[in-house]
């Protein structure tokens, strides 16, 4: 099954160039430190070279003899260092160079560093949501339309009222509220206020699969319930849930990167958003300077690229009809 | 008759509660199948003949519930019991091919997978092992055993049904069920799967109620047949001599219902007017509307289904059935 499924994955031409995009943004955000030329928030660059180094004379602080064949001694000794320290700072809102591939912002950051460390935080932050809220909307979604009854009815009634909040002014009012430390209450937001769209949707998947013959065939032969929900209902919506998945996941990018652009979010975390932030603060888009505010937006359609094209794949799965043989 | 008994089945009433009322879809149908007998029931739409076959399975869901009676299963009543209880019967010892066969294959899953997952979930066996079992039954059917990497969509309507069937029989059970499973398939692969069945009775030696429409079928197949109409069984008997000389007002009809392949062409008789709803069954005999020997005593008294000759029932005046 599984073997299968990367299989299908890695042969269709389409998945396969999104996985390896996805493959690339995720190692990006993996090996950030490494990859970005210089610390995100930093403006300059000090060198710090030792010049001298000399060594003073041994100066005895006492002396005893314990024994006849034993000596002990505590002594100090003082050695002088001289550094030479070079600070160089950047320049401040430069074009792309040489030393700064993207430029620099208003205060001097290295935007590509500041890109490449975003990558890690949008990155984590989308699949992070993404994850948390199909599993919870899968779960629900199976147990509101596999069991019905009067557990559906509690399900579909809070997923209802979740429907008809709106989200975006939900999440401005909650991000407001609610101390910003780290990404995780970003991650809390956002899941809290994204899922009963995907349960709705999958819900309504696991009820007509349910009614299929197969289904009834497979629950008369005496198979389980948990069997039936996981070996003969889930294989079938794979590509449903898959592509709730990944548009939670870019939703989250994008809400992600909505709320640091209007300040909600913490901006003092490195992000696409808050890099859009600060462009937009600093009127990067008056001066024309497309190298500060382009790139975090291209990121953002390449990581939703990616995710289309990783589906294509996963459709194969759930329909062998379109495996090609 | 010397053989044991399989299955007996004693005054069993099933139907389904609707808010209009208790429909009484299987009202009083008693019969008894003896190891390796073919039974064929047949009769119209919305005679019970389906929920006959799902009451015998406990398969009943929701609404539908079994009333009353007794299922007696190789000496034990199965009506009664717990769903549990019911698990170490069904498919193991009675199988059934469902009315849709075709559309009960899981589109995801290799045919491998299915069959091995049925194995599995009755049997305490290693994969290995139940891939066996899964290979040597599909050859049974005919199905070549490299057919099991296949989906279901590769394959064609008949093979499809020629799984099912392999399905069913995955457990060897005693007893096969088969719900209309032809209805969906041309008559050259109909009568192929119906060759296939004989052949697999005489070498496994289950017996077989088979459930159809389509009468034409059931007499060339079936050792005996019962022919149900408003939830009632109206005659039963050995196929051959129920079909030479049928009793039975409404036999005669369904009978008169298709033409011979070789006889001369006449004009068909047919039956007039359609089934009686099952909420409220008209009194008396149920086929008094559309019966053409209907005298006013038919729709008072019920008719009692009455040996007639050596192993045959008829429930009508005509034989004797409201002495």
């Amino acid at each position: 099954m599984i073997k299968d499924f990367l299989r299908t994955l890695v042969q269709n031409r389409k998945s396969l160039t999104g996985l390896i995009l996805l493959g690339t943004l995720i190692f990006v955000a993996l090996a950030a430190p490494l990859l970005a030329p210089y610390p995100p928030k930093s403006d300059r660059i000090e060198r710090t070279v030792l010049v001298e180094e000399t060594m003073g004379d041994p100066e005895v602080i006492s002396e005893e003899y314990p024994d006849k064949d034993v000596e002990k001694s505590v002594y100090s000794v003082t050695a002088t260092k001289t550094w030479e320290k070079t600070v160089t700072y950047f320049p401040l809102r430069s074009r792309p160079a040489k030393e700064h591939l993207l430029g620099t912002n208003h205060a001097g950051n290295d935007l590509f560093s500041q890109l490449i460390m975003g990558t890690r935080i949008s990155v984590f932050v989308g699949l992070a949501t993404g994850l948390f809220v199909t599993l919870v909307s899968l779960t629900l979604a199976l147990l509101a339309g596999y069991l019905g009854g009067v557990l559906d009815d509690i399900i579909n009634f809070f997923t209802n009222v979740f429907l008809v909040i709106p989200g975006l002014p939900l999440m401005i009012v909650i991000g407001t509220y609610i101390p910003m430390h780290g990404v995780l209450p970003i991650i809390l937001i956002l899941a809290f206020t994204s899922w009963p769209y995907p349960t709705r949707v999958l819900r309504s998947q696991v009820l007509t699969l349910k009614n299929r013959d197969f289904i009834r065939a497979s629950t008369m032969m005496g198979e389980r319930t948990f069997f039936v929900i996981f070996r003969e209902i889930l294989p079938n919506m794979i590509s449903i849930v898959m592509s709730e998945f990944f548009t939670v996941s870019l939703s989250a990018i994008l809400a992600e990167a909505t709320l640091e652009f209007i300040g909600v979010g913490n901006i003092t975390v490195v992000s696409w958003g808050t890099i859009l932030y600060w462009a937009q603060a600093n009127g990067a888009i008056l001066m024309g300077a497309w190298w500060w505010f382009l790139p975090p937006g291209l990121l953002i359609a390449l990581t939703g690229t990616a995710f289309v094209l990783v589906n294509f794949g996963i459709d194969e799965i759930s329909n062998p009809r379109l495996r090609k043989r | 008759m010397a053989e044991k008994t399989l299955l007996h089945i004693d005054h069993l009433k099933a139907g389904y509660a609707t808010k209009a009322g208790f429909v009484r879809a299987v009202d009083d149908v008693s019969f008894s199948l003896r190891r390796g007998e073919f039974l064929g029931i047949a009769g119209e739409s919305g005679c019970g003949k389906s929920t006959l076959a799902y009451a015998i399975m406990r398969l009943l869901r929701d609404n539908a519930a079994i009333e009353s009676g007794r299922i007696v299963f190789d000496g034990t009543d199965i009506a009664g019991l717990d769903e549990r209880a019911m698990n170490g019967y069904r498919w193991t010892k009675m199988a059934m091919v469902f009315q849709s066969a075709m559309n009960a294959l899981n589109p995801v899953l290799s045919i491998e997978e299915q069959l091995v997952d049925a194995v599995l979930a009755h049997r305490d066996v290693s994969k290995k092992e139940a891939r066996g079992t899964a290979a040597e039954m599909l050859e049974l059917v005919d199905i070549n055993a490299d057919r099991l990497s296949s989906f279901p969509h590769q394959l064609s309507g008949g093979m499809r049904q020629r799984i099912m069937i392999a399905m069913a029989l995955l457990l060897r059970p005693d007893l096969l069920i088969m719900d209309e499973p032809t209805t969906a398939l041309d008559v050259v692969v109909q009568r192929s799967i119906l060759q296939k069945i004989q052949e697999l009775r005489t070498k496994l030696g289950f017996s077989v109620i088979f459930i159809t429409h389509d009468l034409s079928l059931l007499v060339e197949i079936s050792d005996s047949l019962a022919i149900m109409y408003a939830g009632k069984i109206c005659e039963y008997g050995p196929s051959r001599e129920l079909y030479a000389a049928p009793e039975h007002p409404y036999t005669k009809g369904l009978m008169s219902s298709f033409p011979t392949l070789t006889g001369p062409i006449t004009r068909m008789g047919g039956i007039e007017g359609q089934a009686p709803g099952l909420i409220n069954p008209p009194p008396g005999c149920r086929f008094t509307p559309r019966c053409s020997s209907a005298i006013p005593l038919c729709s008072k008294r019920e008719p009692a289904l009455v040996p007639t000759s050596a192993g045959r029932l008829c429930a009508c005046r005509l034989c004797g059935g409201m002495l």
